[in-house]
């Protein structure tokens, strides 16, 4: 589904990518950790078609389509969503009429007519549940005067609203007590099928014992210098990056 | 209600203890001088859009609006302004009021070539309050002025500015807002925000808050902002899957909006609305 062969990046004249190769298929889970600095937001940031960010070298292939020829917008219309490490604050539009208008610009891509607004408030309530999202935040301006556990769960909301095939979850657990963590890893986890994937970008182990990943790769230097199952981030936690680094 | 219109302006009279439910809708004159006058008397409330319109080219207007409430009173007034890109207009509006009464006025400027809005308010009553909102596009070589001048002589009044611009192009947007509690007015609680927004690095905005005051126990605030559209709240719009350009239209609309509220007639706010969306098409 997702192919990044041989990627170099750069952000204001630094290379931060230098040579990250990465296979995601259907129905997998990959972590990507590794030390502050290492790039795993800047991988985040080029997946999802950032301003600022230049790929040098290499070359990104989603589902079939050159996926660096896409701007932000058509990346998610084919099903790739990213939950914000600092989810924006948008005073004014609410978060209903955002979503809609989102959903819609999704349907409208895929040659669907708009969301019947019946379904859509629907399917509002069953995701706002599922997050245990007040409902009261749901008519307010998006993530405006939020907690920061509140907008963490937002963005799994939107997630569950948009039901993306591929979502990049970067640093969600930053932020987040062991509570709001369950809710969010529970979400994460109930909207997982055969045809979607899941990159979980995190310092830290703790989310993985509620997001168990089929993969696990650390990011250092650029590039991903070693890949293996679930244990590795069990290591991870006890030795930290060094031992991998030097 | 008595009304009447004649070659030098118009005059609106609400009496004593009336509630006009339907709103009066007024179309300004636009060339020459013309002088108005609206009273909204004891316990009444009347809900008043002026709408400045030129079709002609090259108009020149000026108006005079004098605003007196009474006890108890209160007034929502629009003025509306939508001019031949080679208008001029200038209003001066001054507002008395006295305890207890209300006022929200709100200047809604969509195009003009130099629009110039002045506001003197007297809060002469204790416990009147004034609302003060404005909303300005400016493209092209376009320019448009908003001086409000608020003078809290009573205690316990309540005064609040909001005033937006939007400019694109070489267009320039005046800001002037001035707040003066005298030394009486204790327990005064004024607010003003300036907030605007350049979508052109020619466009220019210039802001003057001035804050005078001699009372000691009050609640004043003031502040300006002069930025671009927030490019994080576009990027996290576009990857939900909402165009850049859709998403940049969306958050003008939302930082236009807030100066509407408060318009309490339906479908003027909602006609304000789609010129604004209008505007935004094509800015």
């Amino acid at each position: 589904m997702l192919s990044i062969r041989n990627l170099y990046a750069s952000v204001a004249g630094n290379m931060i990518l230098k040579g990250l190769n990465l296979e995601v298929n259907t129905g997998e889970v990959h972590a990507i950790m590794g030390p502050n600095g290492a790039g795993k937001s800047t991988l985040a940031a080029i997946l999802t078609g950032r301003e600022g960010y230049e790929v040098t070298e290499g070359e990104i292939w989603y589902e079939g389509s050159n996926l660096l020829a896409l701007n932000p917008a058509e990346r998610a219309r084919k099903g790739i969503f990213l939950s914000f490490q600092y989810p924006v604050e948008i005073p004014g539009v609410s978060m209903a009429n955002f979503l809609k208008l989102a959903i819609n610009e999704q349907r409208k891509s895929r040659g669907l007519p708009p969301m019947p607004a019946a379904e859509f408030l629907k399917r509002m309530r069953e995701k706002a549940k599922l997050v245990e999202l007040d409902a009261s935040l749901i008519s307010r301006s998006v993530n405006e005067g939020f907690s920061g556990g509140e907008k963490k769960r937002n963005e799994i909301f939107q997630m569950a609203m948009l039901e993306p095939t591929l979502a990049i979850l970067d640093e969600t657990d930053s932020g987040l007590d062991i509570d709001a963590l369950r809710i969010v890893a529970g979400g994460v986890n109930a909207l997982k099928n055969k045809d979607s994937a899941t990159i979980v970008i995190t310092h830290y182990q703790r989310l993985l014992d509620y997001i168990i990943p089929d993969f696990v790769h650390v990011l250092a230097g650029g590039k991903i210098i070693k890949s293996a199952g679930k244990e590795l981030a069990l290591e991870l936690e006890e030795k930290g990056y060094e031992w991998l680094v030097s | 209600m008595n009304m009447m219109q004649d070659s030098e302006g118009f005059s609106i009279r609400i009496p004593a203890k009336t509630q006009t439910k339907e709103p009066v809708y007024i179309q300004a004159r636009m060339s020459g001088s013309s002088r108005n006058r609206i009273v909204v008397e004891a316990g009444s409330s009347a809900n008043i859009v002026i709408r400045y319109l030129s079709e002609e080219e090259h108009l020149n207007a000026d108006e005079l609006n004098e605003v007196l409430l009474e006890d108890n009173a209160s007034l929502n007034i629009v003025l509306l302004q939508r001019l031949n890109l080679s208008t001029h207009l200038k209003t001066h509006t001054t507002v008395s009021q006295a305890a207890d009464s209300m006022v929200k006025i709100h200047y809604i400027a969509l195009s003009g070539e130099n629009i110039d809005n002045s506001l003197q308010v007297n809060l002469n009553g204790k416990n009147a309050e004034h609302t003060a909102h404005g909303l300005s596009f400016t493209e092209g070589t376009e320019l448009m002025g908003n001086h409000v001048r608020i003078v809290h002589t009573a205690p316990e009044c309540r005064s609040n500015q909001l005033f937006k611009h939007i400019l694109s192009g070489t267009s320039t947007g005046n800001f002037t807002g001035q707040i003066i509690v005298n030394k009486e007015a204790q327990k005064t609680t004024a607010y003003q925000r300036s907030s605007n927004i350049l979508l052109n690095s020619k466009a220019k905005m210039n802001i003057q808050p001035q804050l005078e005051i001699y009372a000691d126990d009050v609640k004043c605030s003031h502040g300006a902002t002069v930025g671009q559209i927030d490019s994080e709240a576009v990027f996290y719009l576009q990857t939900r899957g909402i165009d850049k350009q859709d998403a940049e239209k969306l958050l003008l609309c939302a930082f236009a909006e807030e100066t509407l509220e408060g318009i309490n007639i339906e479908n003027i706010k909602s006609e304000i609305i789609q010129y604004v969306n209008q505007k935004l098409i094509t800015s």
